[in-house]
């Protein structure tokens, strides 16, 4: 084992002053989330203890508990749809010769460069009752009511599915990249056909890339608060919305806490999985 | 400009010993090459010296100072790296003032010594390129002159020309040693190819493991190695390990691979074990037909290498070793030319014969 | 045999997947792209209400919302904010970035993790517990705030761009410098920085944009104080009029000419034209 060098670890010095900013910003902060969540919430006080009521009636009053699988729902769809839309993406980014790539990255990312509101103002612009796509159908005598584009779950996957989309291809264009041409073309001199290679070599390689970039979309799209009261009104209701209405409506710090740790659970487990599922697709 | 001394000089990682307790003395102007096998301490020995890495123990000297503890920029040490670490981002002119500049010379003079610097490595008209602009050779030239505008009190090279070709690596020898014998300064020079090394040392230093094997001028390394490890180090040779059976005064007789030889050595004991070299080029073949000596052996040649100057033969002798000999293959001197499985005739004189006590 | 191999190699790197694999991705970068086109060409309607194609082009909105002192006031602060926290988190991040990459290698990747952990915190979680801190320290709804809470979420993207340039450099440049007489610090300022500035500047935009897009953290902090996307936000929850589509527009531009303008300045330090 290498000793820890002297000289080596005063470079750690450089780490303070963040260090410093991330106790007061990050630490103390989930610690005392940590804490609310089990204290108690009675009549507008709050005693702080160790109460599990919140935990028992957010898994209990069958409504938080639907809220949060419908969160997890519509963050597996939302990641499912960036792979099938995000996948086809990185693998011509790999053909294309170089120049071709930079300009495909660059649409790729150029979302990433603006902002989430303005993205979410484009499509209500498009999707809305009286948006772009209904008033051309209903113009063209399509349709005689505005089609319900909005205010669903539809508008909601759409809208998030573009904005998370760049943190999907990135990492499937990274994992692909770093797949040899040789083995595919070696197993194309053996006679396989292309869609054979594409599931016998090609997916199987880029797994670590699929499932870097679906953790990244789904733990995103966990936490996503915006895009839904935009793109949903009040008919899709996620559980970062409820932590918001606990907090900012009903000052019940103990229960937002506690939902929100629910949240870091669900981020949790979601790790474990795809960091055990990469580790046994290794061996 | 400044003699260097190496005191127990010594680097460990962990319980590793990548420099193992050095001792080594540098006069001024002297050209010293560090040579060994890939892994033996070389580069960690010079970056002690540099001041990049600091020595477990051991004292290091400079110009009559103690060096251990003083940071690189105080050194007044000149490093040259193999892969040349120019700065991509300033033009040659930039590269080489750089020094300068971080002692805070005054512009005039700073312009003034980089163009005699650029004059000295005959790079003025290139003086604004950037170095991706530069070939190879170019490019280490700028690395020489940026070390040496500072006239630094040592000057140390790291496989400077690892990344040459053939021809450009013969070049830059001669112009690199004539510019350190014409600026007169304390070199440490590391190689791992021995030509380069014979040739441009005013002493080798043979390293090994972090040891050092051997110090001396490359005639003395060359003809009268301290061990194997040296011997078979640097260039080619025939080496067995050979038994005394007999002694007559300084006359001593070897037994070796079944071949019974006199050589002429002051140190040898009767029974003692020990490893002779034979020097592929001090063996002499001849055609068998020709009169034979009593002490020559016979032969045929088992195969043949041309290499242009010299022809290489393996000759197995018989009752004997497989031996490695390397024939002139001049056209003036009376070469002869033999054919594999010729059989021949191999003459081993007694000086050829370097016994390794 | 032969014939058969080059045609098998043919077919799989050309036929079949080529011009489908080209039409869906184009239809997918279309998607990603269009709406905005969309939504630019409608902010420059002349009319009270929004419409594709619109009817007549004009300039009316940007005129309303560049005179009106709610928009004014909105990106006054947004923009201090960035102007504030990239700087800080450009210097921040490039400290740890330096002590990750040139401290020991043991523990290098847990404390790695740790200092880009926020990263994978939901903004919402984060802003929640933010919040509470900023009641109890008294400081919401001000600068003192905001500032910590950006930097939190802006410095682990500034220690991954540095980070992954630092990685690539090649710390031999650095000793060079070092040889030639420069201290540590003044071998790192002229050497070591201008040949990492891309890493530096990617961290720069990121900080900006994520700073001036922040909106669940903001939103949790700030009571009175408007920052452009909290004022978007109410705006476009009361009604959806061709103003936000400008004010949309504006801010695209503002990141974009920003991007730009760096990504430019990168280039031309990245060629060794500037030294300073
Ligand atoms: N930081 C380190 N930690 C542990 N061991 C090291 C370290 N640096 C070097 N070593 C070891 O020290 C020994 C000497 O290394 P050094 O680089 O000096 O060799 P060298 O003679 O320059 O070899 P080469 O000819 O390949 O350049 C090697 O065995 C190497 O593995
Ligand atoms: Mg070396």
């Amino acid at each position: 084992m290498e000793k820890i060098d002297n000289n080596k670890i005063s470079s750690w010095w450089l780490l303070v002053p963040t260090s410093f900013l991330y106790i007061i910003t990050f630490f103390i902060p989930l610690i005392t989330l940590l804490v609310m969540s089990f204290s108690r919430f009675e009549s507008s006080v709050t005693t702080v203890g160790f109460y599990l009521d919140n935990y028992e009636k957010i898994l209990t009053d069958g409504i938080t508990l639907k809220i949060f699988f419908q969160t997890v729902e519509l963050s597996l769809m939302i990641t499912l749809f960036c792979l099938l839309l995000g996948y086809p993406v990185a693998m011509l980014m790999r053909r294309v010769g170089p120049k071709a790539r930079l300009w495909i990255l660059l649409l790729v990312v150029s979302p990433l460069l603006t902002s989430i509101i303005v993205r979410n103002v484009a499509w209500v612009l498009i999707l809305g009752r009286s948006g772009m796509i209904n008033d051309l159908l209903i113009s063209w005598g399509l349709i005689s009511k505005p089609l319900p584009l909005m205010y669903n779950a539809f508008g909601v996957v759409l809208a998030v599915v573009h904005v998370y989309l760049s943190f999907m291809v990135l990492p499937l264009f990274a994992a692909l990249s770093s797949i040899n041409n040789s083995l595919e073309e070696a197993a194309a001199s053996l006679g396989a056909k292309p869609l054979s290679i594409f599931f016998n070599v090609t997916l199987p390689l880029s797994l670590p890339g699929i499932m870097a970039g679906c953790t990244l979309v789904f733990i995103l799209s966990m936490g996503v608060y915006l895009t839904p009261v935009i793109m949903g009104g009040n008919f899709v209701v996620t559980l970062p919305m409820l932590i918001e209405d606990a907090v900012r409506n009903r000052y019940n710090w103990p229960e937002a806490s506690a939902m929100a740790l629910l949240l870091l659970v669900a981020i949790g487990i979601m790790i474990v999985i795809s960091s055990s599922i990469q580790k046994w697709v290794k061996s | 400009m400044s003699n260097i001394q190496l005191k127990n000089l010594t680097k460990k990682y962990g319980s590793f010993n990548a420099v193992d307790s050095i001792n080594l003395s540098i006069k001024n102007g002297e050209f010293v090459t560090l040579l060994g096998p890939s892994g033996c301490g070389k580069t960690t020995t010079l970056r002690m010296v540099a001041g990049f890495i600091k020595p477990t123990s051991g004292d290091l000297i400079i110009g009559g100072s103690n060096m251990v503890g003083v940071p690189p920029q105080n050194r007044k040490v000149g490093l040259v790296f193999q892969n040349y670490a120019l700065f991509p981002h300033m033009s040659v002119r930039k590269n080489v003032a750089f020094g300068l500049k971080m002692k805070k010379m005054q512009q005039s003079l700073i312009a003034e010594k980089v163009n005699k610097i650029l004059e000295t490595v005959q790079l003025q008209e290139l003086s604004e390129r950037m170095p991706s602009e530069l070939s190879g050779g170019q490019q280490q030239r700028v690395a020489l002159a940026r070390a040496l505008v500072i006239e630094p009190e040592v000057l140390l090279l790291d496989e400077p020309f690892g990344a040459l070709d053939k021809n450009l690596r013969d070049h830059m020898r001669i112009e690199l040693r004539d510019l350190q014998r014409k600026l007169n300064i304390s070199t440490i020079f590391v190689t791992h190819d021995q030509d380069e090394a014979l040739s441009m040392s005013d002493r080798i230093v043979v390293m090994e493991n972090g040891k050092i094997c051997q110090i001396g001028s490359p005639s003395e390394i060359y003809e009268n190695p301290a061990s194997v490890f040296v011997a078979g180090f640097l260039g080619l040779s025939n080496i067995f390990s050979a038994v005394c059976t007999k002694i007559i005064r300084a006359k001593k007789t070897i037994e070796f691979e079944g071949l019974t030889i006199e050589i002429e050595s002051e140190k040898l004991n009767k029974s003692d074990k020990i490893s002779i070299m034979i020097r592929p080029e001090n063996i002499q073949i001849y055609k068998k037909k020709n009169d034979s000596k009593k002490e020559d052996f016979l032969g045929f040649i088992k195969s043949k290498i041309y290499l242009g100057s010299t022809i290489q033969y393996q000759v197995k002798i018989k009752d004997g070793p497989v031996i490695l000999i390397n024939a002139n293959n001049s056209k003036i001197l009376n070469y002869q030319d033999f054919d594999t499985n010729e059989e021949v005739r191999v003459h081993l004189s007694k000086n050829a014969i370097y016994p390794i006590i | 045999m032969g014939k058969k191999l080059m045609s098998n190699l043919e077919g799989y790197r050309s036929l079949w997947p080529r011009r489908i694999l080209v039409i869906f991705s184009s239809l997918v970068l279309f998607f990603l792209t269009a709406p905005l086109v969309i939504l630019i060409i409608q902010s420059f309607t002349n009319e009270s209400y929004l419409s594709f194609p619109p009817p007549t082009y004009g300039t009316r909105w940007y005129t309303e919302v560049i005179y009106s002192e709610d928009w004014q006031n909105a990106t006054f602060l947004s923009l201090t904010i960035a102007i504030i926290v990239t700087p800080l988190s450009l210097v921040l991040g490039t400290l740890v970035a330096f002590g990750l990459e040139r401290g020991p290698k043991k523990g290098k990747q847990t404390i790695q993790a740790i200092m880009i952990s926020p990263m994978v915190l939901p903004h919402i979680v984060l802003g929640l517990g933010l919040f509470k801190i900023a009641l109890q320290f008294n400081i919401s709804d001000s600068l003192w705030a905001f500032v910590p809470a950006h930097l939190t979420i802006t410095i682990p993207f500034v220690i991954v761009t540095v980070g992954a340039s630092l990685q690539t450099f090649n710390i031999s440049l650095e000793e060079a410098a070092r040889s030639l007489g420069a201290s540590k610090f003044w071998a790192v300022w002229y050497i070591t920085l201008p040949i990492i500035s891309p890493g530096l500047i990617a961290g720069a935009i990121f900080s900006f944009i994520i700073s001036f897009d922040e909106f669940i953290i903001t939103f949790f902090l700030a009571t009175f104080q408007r920052t452009l996307p909290l004022e978007m936000f109410s705006t476009l929850m009361y009604q959806v009029k061709p103003s936000i589509a400008a004010v949309s527009a504006l801010t695209l531009a503002i990141t974009a000419i920003l991007t730009v303008v760096l990504m430019f300045r990168g280039q031309v330090v990245g060629g060794g034209k500037i030294i300073k």
